[in-house]
């Protein structure tokens, strides 16, 4: 089942380059939706494993496994990406291969949020990055392909970092494996000292890319502001979450020892990229890029809240509470900052300009979007009852019990991105009223409304999800302790 | 006589003694046959090599000539390599008296390779190496009337005549040192012998084979040779020949010496050349010139392997070679295919080649990704496996070197990319490509796909064939 989930997407995409030309839109929307109903149907019956022979020869197996964080984000991908073509359907440089795009990227991210095989994670990491280069480079805006050769360097560096510590972790364990579960019970590399920390550096370039974290962010608001709308929503709701998830599902586990070592330079780090972005966020005329700023805010408390679950002398109850809380983070940022997304891109369209200042009276103008955007904007800078308050609050939570300087930088980080959205909307909601926008379209509402029902929905009742996403981060007190 | 060791030899030998007097006498028109009757020959000598995968390992001819997995690897890849080239390539040769000429060169390179891969005996080894050396300069100076093949086929003989003869003197010394040529007796002589004189003696010996891998700094015939040569025969250049001194390289440095003293200098020769190679490819505006010194950079990847002393090293370096052929031969043949249909290698002309040649732009793209390390693709199994030999032989800092280098290659991987598909078409290509061809480019790119998806069976067969290689 995890393997059609996975493959599906593949499959429809190679189906695109055999049907006639009207049947494209078609043929994307049904299979972006048949991999919804799996992906749902998967998650619906919790952990599941499945194996098959791949390369003995070298330890590696095609070992796909799934348990709450990953079906959650596999979710996520599968939701956004059908959102992303129903968006995009109305395309008309070459629809085809953007469809297949996007697609083939649904087959990468898939894959790597289920894959229980070290080789198997890098492939699908991998094969997610390359369909994102050509979305920005071909489909993007006036600066794309400067944009997307930058992401394309950036994120492969990262990679060579994520492989060198892959192999690492390969050539460490006895018998020599790639198999995630065997590594993590062999903890070859759980210990203390350097070995480990040359590992965690590997991992912290490839993940810290991705992220991303301050000083390795520079990639992102080029490529999420060149971006076409349909990829920003992936790039920022889906793709930035492999990094906080290859923290959660690779280092943390296989890390301990290095990780608590580094933990409080770690949480520093989070809290200044936090901060960072929040602050450059407010700064930015272009809405856009505005947005793709927060999302380094956003993920800062992604990392602190690894930080925080890895700190030494953490109590188990702060470390599920702030691993937790970076799970559930990944979930609520992939929603709203993906409904921000299409809401940035929809207006952007109607009024030709991304600038903050000439966006004014848009509420009276177009009054369903202005509560849609003032609703997402208010999500996003956390307010309770929606998707981003028990994430961020849990973060806090399990920051309190081990770095509260921490908190208080997160707690900062907060008030800074409240203040940017207030004044953002002020001057994009209210202001003298300009000519008439179009009003929102059925499929541009169909698109954005699952995702507000989804992120009232997680933040009225988060209970499913973070248990889902608690028992899969759940570190164990022989785990934590290290060698 | 051990003539059974040989059949493969002998069958190549016996396609060249007909392929020579045919390939000059055939009437225009009936050319063709020269090439059926080669690749007729190719089939069965790897037909005969086939057999002998499963042989187990040991030296015939008085210890100097090798049969094993080993060597008989490096023969079908030989082989494959030259098959591959001649179908693609003969159809440029085209109503040109060259048409027959071709087939009998590439046969009698190809026998060259297919001797280096087994040689255990510093003569031979020189012997086969200048068979290699001159087929490859008529191959090149084949496209008589263009200026830059003359160029070219000087360049590559006036290198190759210094490098042979450096070679020949180092193996002077060695013989003087030692008082053999046979390559397994060497190690406990030179043991005994100065150290600064078998020092040198080894590098003379390695100027000779690197000229042929296109070390740095033996590479600089290299560029100037593809580019004035047709566009597959410049792929043939850097996929066989290459092979070829790579298995006596290996060969030679396991089999002669003793000690693992050589690997640091073996270390630092891989990581200078691909780091050259990479920068030095970042300028190119030729596609040709640009595969020339991607080309070289993987050659510095490639002797990673052999830098590894190692078993998971040598097993490497015989997955990558055998996935080098597939992508770095696609790269080539998809370029020679624009080529033909443009009329120009450079990639300023190619803009938006895939909307107007979507196949070959295709064929290109997943070579060029294969080449960058990326998966599913086979030379990312190929870079993992050799990162992980330099990883498992504690040679860090060339891992690290490494994958910097794969960073840097991806600069220029990403503008041939950028050229085909990111950008405005504004020249259309013209005609239609040669069936020959487009059957090799096939082959090719499904190998290149094959070897990255299910690649069990070729990474447990280098396993299996890196363990048998005398030394370990």
């Amino acid at each position: 089942m995890l393997t059609a989930t996975v493959f599906l997407p593949l499959a429809g995409a190679l189906v695109l380059y055999v049907v006639p030309r009207d049947a494209w839109r078609w043929c994307a929307w049904l299979t972006g939706a048949a991999t919804l109903v799996l992906a749902i149907a998967a998650a619906a019956r919790g952990t599941m494993e499945e194996h098959a022979r791949w390369i003995p020869a070298l330890g590696a197996s095609y070992h796909l496994a799934s348990d709450g964080l990953s079906s959650a984000l596999a979710l996520l991908a599968a939701l956004l990406t059908l959102l992303a073509l129903l968006y995009a359907s109305d395309e008309n440089r070459a629809p085809r291969e953007l469809f297949a795009s996007f697609l083939v990227m649904e087959t990468g991210l898939l894959g790597f949020f289920f894959s229980a095989d070290l080789l198997l994670f890098y492939v699908f990491w991998e094969v997610a990055l390359v369909p994102m280069y050509f979305i920005i480079g071909a489909w993007g805006h006036e600066r794309r392909k400067e944009a997307a050769l930058k992401f394309f360097l950036y994120t492969r560096a990262g990679s060579l970092g994520l492989l060198l510590s892959i192999l690492a972790l390969y050539l460490g364990t006895s018998p020599r494996t790639f198999d995630l579960p065997s590594i993590i019970a062999a903890r070859s590399y759980a210990g203390h000292g350097a070995g480990p920390s040359l590992v965690l550096l590997g991992f912290f370039v490839a993940f810290g890319v991705k992220l991303p974290v301050l000083p390795l962010h520079s990639w992102l608001p080029d490529a999420h502001t060149e971006a076409p709308t349909s990829g920003s929503v992936l790039l920022a709701g889906v793709l930035l979450k492999m990094g906080g998830y290859g923290f959660l599902r690779l280092a943390l586990p296989t890390l301990p020892g290095a990780l608590a070592d580094w933990s409080a330079p770690l949480a520093a780090l989070a809290v200044v990229s936090a901060i960072y972005g929040a602050a450059v966020a407010m700064g930015q005329g272009d809405f856009k890029r505005m947005i793709a700023f927060s999302s380094v805010n956003h993920m800062g408390y992604v990392l602190l809240g690894i930080a925080c679950a890895a700190a030494p002398f953490a109590s188990a109850a702060d470390r599920t509470a702030a691993a937790t809380g970076a799970g559930l983070q990944l979930v609520a940022h992939g929603l709203v900052t993906g409904a921000l997304f299409f809401l940035v891109g929809m207006l952007a369209e109607r009024a030709g300009t991304r600038e903050i200042a000439k966006l004014s009276g848009t509420w009276a103008a177009l009054p369903l979007y202005g509560s849609l955007l003032a609703f997402m904007l208010f999500a996003s800078l956390g307010l309770p009852a929606l998707a981003h308050f028990p994430a961020e609050l849990q973060i806090v939570v399990g920051a309190l019990g081990t770095y509260p300087w921490a908190a208080v930088g997160m707690l900062t980080g907060i008030l800074i991105t409240t203040a940017m959205f207030l004044w953002a909307m002020q001057r994009i909601l209210f202001g003298s009223a300009r000519a008439s926008l179009a009003p929102l379209s059925g499929r541009e509402l169909a698109v954005l409304l699952p995702l507000g029902a989804l992120v009232l929905l997680l933040g009225l009742r988060p209970g499913g999800v973070t248990s889902a996403i608690e028992t899969s981060v759940r570190i164990t007190p022989s785990l934590a302790r290290g060698r | 006589m051990e003539l059974w060791a040989i059949v493969p030899e002998l069958v190549l030998g016996g396609a060249v003694l007909v392929l020579l007097p045919l390939g000059s006498f055939l009437p225009q028109g009936h050319r063709r046959l020269a090439t059926a009757v080669a690749l007729a020959g190719l089939a069965a000598a790897a037909a005969a090599a086939a057999r002998m995968l499963g042989w187990p390992a040991r030296a015939v001819f008085e210890g100097t000539y090798a049969v094993d997995p080993f060597a008989v690897y490096f023969k079908l890849l030989a082989i494959a390599a030259t098959a591959l080239v001649l179908l693609s390539t003969v159809s440029f040769f085209r109503h040109t008296p060259r048409e027959g000429q071709i087939p009998a060169l590439l046969v009698l390179c190809c026998l060259g390779m297919v001797g280096l891969s087994a040689s255990q005996d510093l003569a031979l080894i020189a012997l086969f190496l200048q068979l290699v050396t001159v087929s490859s300069y008529v191959l090149v100076g084949s496209l008589k009337t263009s200026r830059p093949a003359a160029e070219g086929a000087l360049k590559l003989f006036l290198f190759s005549a210094s490098a042979g003869a450096i070679m020949i003197y180092g193996m002077a010394l060695l013989y003087g040192l030692t008082g053999t040529l046979a390559v397994p007796e060497l190690a406990p002589s030179l043991a005994r012998a100065p150290a600064a004189v078998a020092l040198i003696a080894a590098a003379l010996v390695l100027a000779g084979y690197g000229f042929k891998i296109t070390l740095v700094p033996f590479h600089g015939w290299a560029p100037d040779t593809y580019q004035g040569a047709a566009t597959s025969i410049a792929g043939y250049l850097a996929v066989g020949p290459k092979a070829a001194a790579l298995a006596v390289l290996a060969r030679t440095l396991f089999v002669a010496s003793g000690s693992r003293a050589w690997q640091p200098w073996i270390a630092a020769i891989a990581v200078l050349t691909m780091t050259a190679g990479n920068l030095l490819a970042l300028p190119q505006t030729s596609l040709k010139r640009l595969l020339a010194w991607s080309s070289i950079a993987q050659a510095g990847y490639l002797v990673v392997g052999i830098a590894a002393a190692s078993k998971l090293g040598t097993s490497g370096l015989m997955l990558y070679l055998a996935v080098y052929l597939f992508m770095n031969l696609a790269a080539f043949l998809a370029v020679d295919g624009l080529e033909r249909r443009y009329g120009t290698d450079e990639m300023e002309r190619l803009h938006g080649a895939g909307r107007r040649a979507p196949l070959t732009s295709a064929a290109l793209a997943l070579a060029i990704l294969s080449l960058a390390g990326v998966p599913p693709l086979g030379g990312f199994v190929g870079k993992t496996v050799l990162l992980g030999a330099a990883l498992d032989s504690g040679l860090l800092w060339v891992a690290v070197a490494m994958a910097v280098n794969f960073v840097l290659s991806l600069a220029y991987y990403a503008r041939v990319l950028e050229a085909l598909y990111l950008r405005t078409p504004q020249h259309g290509p013209t005609g239609t490509l040669p069936h020959g061809l487009l059957i090799a480019l096939t082959l090719l790119v499904a190998g290149t796909l094959a070897s990255g998806v299910v690649p069990q069976r070729l990474v447990a067969f280098t396993a299996k064939a890196a363990t048998l290689l005398a030394g370990h």
